[in-house]
């Protein structure tokens, strides 16, 4: 049987060719093409398309030079040109009209600060330079990114720039909060993101109670973000976003924009319901329209709820199919089940002379070979073999007791009772290793998070650098994925980011080639807070953004919760208070197996964040929900091992 | 926009495509009408369920020359069985392709594939230029594949596992590298325009990886010989001597075998 994966189909190449897939899927998709031949022979195909275009240019433009054949681009291609030809040419207008020095004033069509921004959007008509729905826009035009997009006519391009240039020019100097506006938008719509929403920024904190400068601030922030690649400026998007729909819940540019937002984050059920709510308040509009398209390119997650049915069937008559099912989709889940429930299941019965214990292992077989073909991961099946051997040198009692002091071990270090788990694991590894069982490996890392939750980190620094490379040379991948994360956390404690921050990348790469969706994830939360320490909120944001979009697909729940409580306690921390909330309510209407202690600080941080939205009523709710959790709970425990 | 007044849209482009492929791949006339044709009725099937399945994440250029392309395949695939020319032989030009669609495909002994080429086909390249075709080839009957060294060690199932694992260790953007250089005999600037990296250090990136690999063998207990004759015992240029270790151990079940 061929384990490959199948081959990605003709959006996800194209995309892969056009570099903008996130770090899990661009990994996927050339572990793919490093295997298929045949997808490799499609990729370089394009590729050399593009070398010959490049070069059929080259030769068109020595010759003659002349426009392109407006045919022959796609529409999205030639807004991605206009969009970097944009500056360019409003300098050069610009530059013209400062060099006329023309009284512009008079040149206008109108004469305030409003009516150059009416006279923007006028002249706008049937374009659309940016993806956000700057206020006052009734008309549509189709958006950038969206297939299908009507051409932009040269002439109607040139004419906008001309008059965005006239504005900035003419308010540059006036200072109030409507020119300010014109300005910011203006150079919004030159393609000036920076200088947008410096200006805009300034405008909003004039006029705080102004809708409408508001959402144009967050439209720009939501460009810059998109265009530029800042998704740290989303949180920021939304709150001002959510600023505006406190005060007028049926705002429909803020309503859309909002949307655009939620997607943006990757938030994929949040996003769904932010179009509804857009759809409802105008069903009709073209803009209706396109909220509805974009409603259906929302991509919906891959269902864990297919897991169980999936478990039943491994539980009463696996077949490969399923196995491989598990592996390829549900990775993580697979991996609890072998671990937690089929292995201690096989300890269990074969300790107690149960002759079904053999029956289980040919069912642990199957799914330990799906690991090995199509993960990469050799753990399980070298158990197996260990356990063969074993039996074979007739020394089956001594394999079976070692894995026992192995469970014992384990079940004192998941109750967080670490003292004792810590010789307990000492003693189980030194019976493993005399086994050759490679489940001794799997014991050092419980060893390792056992020393690191004592806060004895150098001794697990030691321990982990002692084993990584181990694992790494068995191929025992998920052991070398958990390894990298705790070394990460250590090095993280230990203050040396840098080595944190390669464990971490580690642990991302290892866990995206295994196809370990959870742990992928979590190496994106544990990267985006390394770099929230670090100050760097761009990538902190990235890491936000590719993680979230793979949030709805992930088994373990305190992973999810984990993953927001970072996005929330950030946006809590950088005063963008409307953006926390979202992420509170999905912590506290989605994860309904929330630690007290984290509920606790969820609500905390939201009643914080409700408190400087001014609402007080709220907050004192959220308080009084925070002190009867913290009431409840008797014994603070130590959060979750990543062992475990 | 309809899908209708979509593809019409981008008519130009579809051809532009169409006639690139057909010249890449020495389409005759009446493939290529035939071509055309079938790309139109793949578009257009299941109403335009190709032009649907995209989704905005690349421009639309990029999408339907991939979506092309994979239909080129698969009508090639149609038109001549599974069997094609390998990129190889594709980069070395019309000679190569038909040289080894002879020796491969229709299993002439090399030497009665140059004289066929030479009298039937009126291929006008010396004979020896041929043979060296055959040679960078690789095909049956050349040097490349007689290399005594090589035959012995390819046939050392423990050398060749050695070699898989040291490749399984190495990143997939590493492994990617190795297989469009060795194997499909790409250029560094196009490898570096796939993966959106600089082609200035990927030589040296490709050259460390292979002494990853030459080190992970030995740590493996590969004998310093074997493995000598493996990296070192060619002729030609570097990228040649690589590819045979390379050939070597990408010897498993793939789609295009």
């Amino acid at each position: 049987m061929d384990a490959r994966r199948p081959c990605p189909d003709s959006a996800l190449l194209a995309a892969f060719l056009d570099g903008s897939l996130s770090d899990y899927e661009r990994t996927a998709v050339v572990s793919h093409l490093a295997e298929c031949a045949e997808c490799r022979a499609v990729a370089m195909t394009v590729v050399e398309f593009r070398e010959v275009e490049a070069l059929d240019a080259l030769w068109e433009h020595d010759v003659e030079p002349r426009p392109p054949a407006p045919l022959v681009e796609s529409p999205v291609a030639r807004w991605t040109r206009e969009k970097t030809r944009a500056p360019a040419l409003a300098v050069a207008i610009t530059a013209a009209l400062a060099a006329l020095a023309v009284p512009l004033y008079f040149v206008l069509p109108g004469e305030s600060a409003q009516h150059a921004v009416a006279s923007l959007i006028e002249v706008a008509e049937g374009q659309r330079p940016v993806e956000g729905r700057l206020t006052g826009t009734d008309l549509y035009a189709p958006p950038p990114s969206l297939s299908g997009g009507r051409a932009i006519d040269d002439r109607a391009h040139v004419e906008l720039i001309t008059t965005a240039a006239n504005v900035r020019l003419t308010y540059a100097a006036a200072d109030n909060a409507p020119s300010r506006r014109a300005v910011g938008v203006a150079a919004m719509l030159l393609g000036d993101l920076d200088e947008a929403i410096a200006t805009l920024e300034i405008a909003a904190a004039a006029a705080p109670d102004s809708a409408t400068i508001a959402n144009d601030l967050a439209a720009a922030y939501y460009e810059r973000a998109v265009r530029a690649n800042r998704p740290d400026d989303l949180p920021a998007a939304l709150s001002v976003v959510e600023r505006v729909l406190s005060d007028e819940p049926a705002h429909r540019e803020a309503l859309f924009n909002r949307a655009l937002i939620i997607s943006a984050l990757g938030l994929r059920s949040e996003a769904e319901a932010a179009w509804r709510s857009y759809i409802d308040g105008d069903p009709r509009s073209p803009w209706a329209d396109e909220a509805r398209q974009r409603l259906q390119a929302i991509t919906p997650a891959m269902p864990t709820r297919g897991w169980p049915a999936l478990k039943q069937a491994l539980d009463v008559a696996p077949r490969t199919e399923d196995a491989a099912r598990a592996v390829t989709y549900h990775a993580s889940a697979a991996r609890a089940y072998f671990e937690s429930e089929l292995l201690e299941r096989w300890i269990d019965m074969a300790a107690a002379g149960d002759a079904n214990a053999d029956a289980l292992v040919s069912r642990m077989r199957i799914l330990a070979a799906a690991f090995e073909t199509i993960a990469g991961d050799h753990l399980y099946a070298d158990f197996l073999r260990a356990r063969e051997r074993a039996w074979q040198q007739r020394a089956a009692a001594t394999f079976i007791g070692a894995h026992e002091a192995y469970s014992a071990a384990l079940a004192l270090s998941n109750g967080l009772r670490f003292a004792e788990a810590i010789p307990a694991l000492q003693r189980a590894h030194a019976r493993l290793v005399a086994v050759r069982s490679p489940l001794a490996g799997r014991v050092q890392i419980e060893l390792a998070a056992s020393l690191y939750y004592s806060v004895r980190y150098r001794e697990a620094a030691a321990l982990l650098g002692r084993l990584k490379p181990a694992v790494q040379e068995r191929r025992h991948s998920i052991l070398s994925t958990r390894a990298a994360w705790l070394e990460g956390m250590t090095a993280f404690s230990l203050n040396d980011f840098a080595h944190a921050q390669r464990a971490y990348e580690d642990m991302l790469n290892s866990a995206s080639a295994a196809g370990d969706l959870d742990q992928w994830v979590m190496a994106n939360a544990l990267l985006a807070a390394l770099h929230d320490t670090l100050g760097n909120s761009q990538r902190a944001w990235q890491h936000r953004t590719s993680g979230a979009l793979r949030l709805a697909e992930v088994h373990a729940a305190w992973i999810r919760s984990l993953f927001l409580f970072g996005a929330a306690g950030d946006s809590t921390a950088s005063g963008r208070h409307a953006a926390a909330l979202l992420f509170h309510s999905m912590l506290l209407d989605g994860s309904p197996e929330l630690a007290p202690t984290t509920e606790v600080q969820v609500r905390a941080q939201r009643a914080r964040s409700l408190h400087e939205l001014h609402r007080e009523a709220e907050a004192r709710r959220e308080l009084g929900f925070a002190r009867q959790r913290l009431a409840g709970i008797v014994d603070l425990p130590v959060s979750v091992s990543p062992a475990s | 926009v309809t899908f209708a007044q979509l593809i019409l849209e981008q008519q130009p482009l579809v051809d532009h495509v169409i006639r690139d492929l057909a010249r890449q791949h020495y389409l005759a006339s009446a493939e290529l009408d035939e071509f055309r044709g079938a790309v139109q009725r793949a578009l257009e099937r299941n109403d335009y369920e190709l032009l649907r399945a995209f989704d905005g994440r690349c421009t639309w250029a990029t999408y339907l020359s991939t979506v092309i392309t994979r239909q080129f395949f698969q009508f090639q695939a149609a038109l001549w069985g599974q069997w094609r020319p390998s990129t190889a032989a594709l980069r070395l030009g019309p000679a190569a392709i038909l040289l080894e669609e002879l020796v491969v495909r229709d299993r002439f002994a090399l030497n009665d594939a140059v004289d066929w080429m030479r009298s039937t086909h009126r291929v006008d390249l010396p004979r020896h230029r041929l043979l060296e075709l055959a040679d960078r080839l690789g095909l049956p009957g050349t040097r490349g594949a007689r290399r005594p060294s090589l035959s012995v060690v390819a046939g050392d199932g423990r050398i060749r596992a050695a070699l898989s694992d040291a490749l399984a260790r190495l990143t997939a953007d590493d492994r990617l590298i190795l297989e469009l250089r060795f194997r499909d005999r790409q250029p560094l600037t196009r490898i570096a325009a796939l993966l959106k990296i600089d082609a200035r250090p990927l030589q040296r990136r490709i050259d460390t990886v292979t002494s990853v690999v030459r080190q992970s063998l030995q740590t493996q207990g590969i004998d310093v010989h074997d493995i000598e004759a493996l990296f070192d015992g060619g002729e030609g240029n570097p990228s040649d001597r690589h590819q045979k270790w390379w050939h070597l151990v990408t010897a498993r079940p793939s789609k295009d075998r």
